[in-house]
């Protein structure tokens, strides 16, 4: 692993962070979802970048990729949202129990 | 591509491949960009066109609305010294017209040379105005990304004609108002 440049691209995520939480004082409230979505692309991103990736978060991660590339519509990202959240649940019990043994 | 094709094929993207631009469609971009047309001719737009991938980086990193990284940003600003003023001092409301008109221009040229493009509003000004190291006399309106894209996204839902669109007066369809 590339400690390096695992530590540069933590730094520029975080920059993403703080821009958007000063962003969405004045963006619409929506926006919020979005860019927790984005974040949540570019941690699975770095992730995957630096081989720390498994099937599930890979899957995970070119779902979300789909979904930010899309055009705006807060009904398609909802559902999409609603189901990445289930496949999650899904996915933690489905560790929990292996971890329970 | 014709013009109206463009302007109803084209669409906000947001994923890019890695592939290089040629500097020839930049050219071809920026020149559809100064071709806009702006009150009293003023032209009170510069454009700041960012390739260098390390600037790149830092631009998303302070750009929440980027999502992923282009070839090319183009920072659309307004040159108060070319802006009518009102009494008050600011820059005339018409300006941000003009900058539209630049941005469109921008959208379009780059959808007609086959790349993709979306503009970009949520970005922390003061840091881009540092990165970019940019004088007092130019505000950042607008950040426009470039680059190849590696989707296309699927055209967003319009408002149906009848809501926005009306004949004589408002509220009037067909030279009639709805009762």
């Amino acid at each position: 692993m590339d400690t390096e440049k695992l530590r540069e691209d933590i730094f520029f995520l975080i920059g993403f962070i703080l821009t958007s939480m000063q962003g969405l004082y004045h963006e619409p409230a929506e926006y919020g979802i979005y860019r927790l979505l984005d974040v949540g692309g570019r941690l699975l991103s770095i992730i995957e970048i630096h081989g720390l990736s498994d099937d599930f978060l890979r899957k995970l991660g070119q779902e979300i990729e789909e979904e930010k590339a899309e055009s705006m519509d807060s009904d398609r990202q909802k559902a999409t949202i609603s189901r990445l959240a289930l496949e999650y649940t899904a996915e933690l019990q489905r560790r929990l129990s292996i971890e329970n043994h | 591509m014709e013009t109206l094709e463009a302007i109803m094929t084209r669409r906000s993207v947001r994923a890019y491949k890695k592939d290089p631009v040629s500097k020839e469609l930049l050219d071809t971009i920026l020149r559809a960009a100064t071709a806009a047309p702006s009150s009293g001719n003023r032209q009170p737009w510069t454009f700041i066109v960012i390739c260098d991938r390390r600037r790149l980086q830092g631009l998303v990193s302070l750009s929440p609305g980027l999502s992923s990284e282009p070839f090319a940003i183009i920072a659309i600003c307004l040159d108060e010294t070319r802006a009518t003023k009102t009494e008050d001092g600011d820059a005339e409301s018409m300006v941000w017209m003009d900058l539209g008109a630049a941005m469109e221009n921008i959208l379009l040229a780059a959808h007609d040379q086959g790349l993709g493009a979306c503009a970009i509003g949520s970005f922390h000004e003061q840091g881009v105005r540092e990165l970019l190291r940019l004088p007092s006399k130019l505000k950042l309106a607008l950040l426009v990304s470039i680059g190849i894209p590696i989707r296309v996204p699927t055209g967003p839902k319009k408002r149906p004609p009848e809501e926005v669109i009306f004949f004589e007066e408002y509220g009037a369809q067909n030279g009639h108002r709805k009762t």
